[in-house]
């Protein structure tokens, strides 16, 4: 009997245990100042923001309501023996934005950096802190593209391929990166309206692998000419509407190439822009990057070429579509 | 220490075969006792035993083993002479309340075996059950083994990544053997008949990890008669049928799922489309007037899972394992044998995106092995083994990564590498076992490359009842998994060669501890273990581009203490397990506390054998709360995935989690308490097995992890009643 009250005793230890424990998936706040200026090299009017980190009740940083972007900060940039600092302003936010509140920002309407140079930004927060980041310019002007395909598809050739000339100044190749992208342009009618697409086109489908994944072009350095399989290009077509019957509610308008040149620090910021996740693995943290010393953000300089390939009516009319 | 080398002249040699008499399966690490030398030894894991240096006179030899009623023999050793023995042992009935008397502790005297647990056939049908017995599960009820929750059966051994585990089926490497989302192991208990399980310090005829090696034996299957077993549990139904061939036996287990009652409650009620199965067959062939004392084994092994979501918009999964192992086992006219093994492992997962958004991968290894190992016992006891062994692996890991570029890494290598190691066992009161792995190629090959892996363990038996253990060894890892270890459940981790850019990950263990047993039903276990890790391979977190390189090395080292003590009576068994732990991870110069870094570890298993068929089990689990990065803020960040708009710097910000300093939060205590009460009863030629079980008899609300996004608690296996039923012709 003695051995059945001693073995409940423990079992109600153990009730009296199995309650919640509260956790504290929460550190002590950290204050952090952030700095985003994306500099772009074909124009003068640019643009930098400078916002401050928050908490709020509970997980949902959505439910933040309290505008952190903040003003009266000194934003300089040396270029080119040069200072240039940004005025200070505001401008009304989309209809859709949490904030109520005008965003402010900073911007100078002379400066464009499209030769090569050391750049650096230094903020000056109201509260004394300083942010501070550099990066590299290059030259825009020297850029050329050639394309293998005037009009597509091209005739007897199974590749597409795009060129561009190397930058001049070699010794300065291993800081610029290019992004180069082909999609092909459609409308697809919806509501009573065209709306306009993009359908990225991959460079070919790994043929020896079940799935037969597509193939995008990397971002590279070094690299001055891209290379698009015909065949994936008739794929990424079928797959606009995957339906037949449907296709004739889609327009297909021409092929678009563009070629993102960016400096190194955006060319990390913007690989880390989408992270993975399957619906069963449960992954905790999400990278980030940054070059902003003393805080958070991005510095950095791009450019965007482009130029459009027309498609051939028969070719689009093959697929069923509408021109 | 005790002299008593026994010289040539005198010599005689006993050897023999332990096994079950109803079934002639093999009895691994039974006790076979010379009473009149006060001497004697354990079978091997396929029951086999050598005496040698035996006095020319009439000895009494006994062998026992538990749950089985003792024999004994009494013969005639004659001088430069082999003679064979051959131990049936009739399993004591079922009915019975009392069980045979433990046997003798006399052959662990000096047994090198710091940091082995070796689970023999009856131990794993006694582990407690749970939802359904798993080998893998009964581990982490060990000091030093810590899990990462209830959501998986993966297990961590001292402070290491569960990849740096060896898994071998009959002597093959299995790459994932998990089912479903890591939940169960995929070795079916029922076709095992034992396990022997390092925690480190491993000898040297294991290659190729650097934390622990889990060595299970199959079954050969019924020698008698033809006979079968049909299962049901909340999870699976099982199917076995073994029998007789000519010179022979064969078995043939399988098991499949058939309902996500129980997996949903490892995800919050979520289902879980899982559909998995394992097949094994074996089939032994032994004749002596084909080949004297030799012995032939086939096996094969299949697991297949697929996670099939039939919805383009969710992403589905496919992993199959598949081995074969064909053996050759030869005894010999003089102390000697020797093992010729042909084995081939093959892995392939794959994870399709279909339109889910999450990214494509596809990994295949395919390893085939062929190994020679030999044993030659002196006439002094000593002992002096080898072996050689090639492996020719090859790895393709097709990886779609967050800029949706594929990457296809094909790799393959060679593996040439031979051990030779002696164990030094001519007193009674002292043993080691020293030896050394020369490995003569790396898998990435990159010209000839020479890595020595020296291990030495030894025994000291100052006193009847103290020894003094400790083992101390250098291991190298040239496979790794691209494992995140910020990924709290992963389907399946992908393997891959160490790439050439990378050194071999390698590490030393330092253990050292007491055996202590007073008397004969209670043995105590105090380990302290130190062990530095270097050149781990880790994901290069920092990888911006196609051309940076995916992973870097970092550094590991792990410490503590562990005490285990077993208390083994006529119808109890109560086994207390404590670890303390530290764990610790450096790369890129910061060190921070991995995963699965717990600091302590209570396991209390308690077995009770009540006797008419009945016995009932308890598992009161405690584990101190594991590390994970708290949240330090958050801030709003540009998005420049669409650089064509004008003004994307004005209102194209998401939130973002600023996280705190890594792993330095601590989830609460876990802690569950599993009951199960099993009732044996035989009808007719039937023999059946019920089992009721309990987890988490308290419905303590373990956290797994929370939503960072919603702060959504996820928590682990709540109160969860099973049933199982096993039917046994």
């Amino acid at each position: 009997m003695k051995n059945i009250f001693l073995l409940i005793n423990i079992f109600l230890i153990f009730l009296s245990i199995s309650c919640d424990d509260n956790v504290n998936p929460k550190a002590n706040f950290k204050e952090e100042y952030v700095l985003n200026c994306v500099l772009k090299a074909d124009t003068n009017y640019q643009i930098a923001t400078i916002s401050k980190s928050y908490d709020v009740d509970g997980y949902d940083p959505n439910s933040n309501k309290i505008d952190p972007f903040i003003k009266g900060a000194t934003i300089k940039v040396y270029y080119r023996d040069s200072i240039f600092t940004f005025k200070d302003t505001s401008t009304q936010r989309s209809a859709d934005s949490k904030y109520n509140t005008p965003i402010n920002f900073y911007y100078i309407k002379k400066l464009k950096p499209s030769s090569y140079s050391q750049l650096k930004i230094e903020a000056l927060l109201p509260n004394g802190k300083i942010l501070t980041a550099s990066t590299e310019s290059f030259f825009l002007n020297t850029l050329y593209f050639s394309k293998t395909v005037d009009t597509y598809p091209p005739i007897n050739a199974n590749k597409i391929i795009f060129s561009w000339d190397k930058i001049s100044g070699d010794k300065f190749e291993s800081t610029i990166y290019f992004a180069p992208e082909l999609a092909i342009v459609y409308s697809k009618f919806e509501n009573g309206n065209w709306n306009k697409y993009y359908k990225k086109v991959p460079i070919r489908y790994l043929e020896n692998s079940p799935d037969k994944p597509p193939i995008y072009p990397e971002i590279s350095v070094g690299k001055n000419s891209v290379s698009f399989d015909t065949l994936a290009f008739g794929v990424a077509l079928r797959e606009i509407s995957k339906d037949i019957t449907q296709r004739k509610n889609y327009k297909i308008e021409n092929a678009l190439f563009r070629l993102l040149i960016l400096d190194k620090n955006l060319a990390a910021y913007y690989s880390l822009q989408k992270t993975f996740l399957d619906e069963f693995s449960v992954r905790i943290n999400q990278p980030d990057f940054t070059n902003i010393k003393g805080g958070l953000g991005i510095f950095g300089i791009y450019a965007i070429k482009q130029i459009n390939i027309p498609i051939e009516s028969s070719y689009i009319l093959k697929f069923g579509y509408s021109l | 220490m005790n002299n008593s080398i026994i010289y040539s002249q005198d010599k005689g040699i006993i050897r023999g075969f332990v096994a079950d008499s109803t079934s002639g399966e093999a009895l691994p690490y039974a006790n076979v006792f010379i009473k009149e030398l006060n001497r004697g030894v354990q079978t091997d894991f396929r029951g086999y035993f050598i005496i040698a240096a035996l006095p020319y006179k009439r000895l009494s030899v006994v062998a026992s083993y538990i749950g089985y009623k003792s024999k004994e023999y009494f013969i005639m050793v004659e001088p430069f002479k082999v003679t064979d023995l051959k131990f049936f042992l009739p399993p004591v009935s079922i009915q019975m309340k009392t069980i045979e008397q433990v046997a003798q502790r006399i052959p662990k005297e000096n047994a090198t075996d710091l940091s082995l647990q070796k689970i023999g056939i009856r131990e794993i049908e006694n582990l407690p059950k749970g939802i359904e017995l798993d080998i893998f599960r009964s581990l982490q009820n060990m000091p030093g083994v810590q899990t990462a929750g209830d959501v998986s059966a993966k297990f961590y051994v001292r402070g290491s990544a569960s990849n740096e585990n060896l898994v071998l089926l009959d002597d093959t490497p299995i790459y994932n053997p998990f089912h479903a989302l890591g939940i169960f192991s995929s070795i079916d208990p029922d076709m095992v008949n034992s396990m022997e399980f390092y925690k480190g310090g491993f000898p040297s005829e294991y290659a190729g990890r650097l934390s622990s090696v889990v060595k299970v034996v199959s079954r050969d299957g019924n020698k008698n008669n033809f006979s079968g077993k049909a299962s049901l549990s909340l999870l699976t139904a099982k199917l076995l049928l073994e029998g007789p061939i000519p010179n022979g036996s064969f078995i043939l287990s399988g098991r499949k799922n058939y309902s996500d009652y129980v997996l949903k409650k490892f995800r919050n009620n979520n289902s879980i489309p899982a559909d998995f199965h394992d097949l094994f067959f074996k089939a032994n062939y032994s004749n002596n007037n084909f080949m004297k004392d030799a012995k032939w084994s086939f096996s094969i092994f299949s697991s297949k899972d697929k996670i099939m979501n039939n919805n383009p918009k969710r992403e589905d999964f496919k992993w199959e394992n598949n081995t074969m192992s064909l053996s050759y086992f030869q005894l010999s006219d003089t102390p000697l044998f020797y093992n010729v093994e042909v084995t081939v492992s093959n892995f392939i997962g794959e994870r399709i995106p279909n339109s889910s958004g999450a990214k494509y991968v596809y990994n295949k290894i395919t390893d085939g092995t062929m190994r020679l190992d030999f044993t030659y016992v002196y006439d002094s006891k000593d002992e002096l083994s080898g072996g050689f062994r090639i492996s020719e692996v090859h790895t393709r890991l097709v990886l779609e990564n967050f800029r949706n570029q594929v990457n296809e890494t094909l790799a393959h290598g060679a593996n040439v590498s031979v051990f030779l190691k002696y164990k030094l066992l001519r007193w009674s009161s002292f043993g080691l076992d020293i030896g050394t792995r020369a490995n003569a190629t790396r898998l990435a090959g990159g010209g000839p490359a020479y890595f020595l892996e020296p291990r030495a363990s030894l025994t000291y038996r100052f006193i009847p009842q103290i020894a003094l253990k400790s083992s101390w060894g250098i291991y190298l890892q040239d496979l790794v998994t691209i494992s995140d270890e910020n990924e709290v459940v992963s389907v399946f981790e992908p393997w891959i060669i160490t790439p050439l850019y990378l050194k071999p990950s390698s590490a030393i263990h330092y253990i050292g501890g007491f055996e202590i047993t007073p008397n004969e039903f209670l043995t105590f276990n105090l380990e302290g273990y130190y062990k530095l890790q270097k050149n781990l391979a880790i994901i290069n977190e920092n990888k911006f581009f196609a051309t940076d390189k995916d992973l870097i090395h970092g550094d590991g080292k792990s410490y503590g203490l562990e005490f285990l003590s077993k208390l083994t009576t006529n119808n109890l068994n109560f086994t207390t397990a404590y670890a303390l732990m530290y764990s610790f991870k450096t790369v890129n110069g910061k060190t921070y506390s991995p995963r699965y870094d717990s600091r302590h570890n209570v396991n209390l298993t308690f077995e009770y054998n009540l006797g008419l068929g009945f016995s009932a089990s308890a598992v009161l689990t405690y584990s101190s709360g594991l590390p994970f990065t708290q949240i330090a803020g958050y801030y709003d960040k540009l998005n420049v995935d669409d650089l064509t708009g004008r003004e994307f710097l004005l209102d194209n910000y998401n939130p973002f989690i600023i996280l705190g300093e890594k792993n330095l939060g601590r989830l609460p205590d876990y802690h569950r308490l599993d009951l199960s009460l099993t009732k044996k009863l035989n009808i007719g030629k039937f023999k059946i097995t019920t089992d009721l079980s309990a987890i988490n008899v308290y419905n303590r609300k373990n956290l797994f992890y929370f939503r960072r996004d919603t702060g959504e608690r996820v928590n682990m296996l709540p109160f969860l009643p099973s049933a199982s039923i096993k039917v046994e012709l």
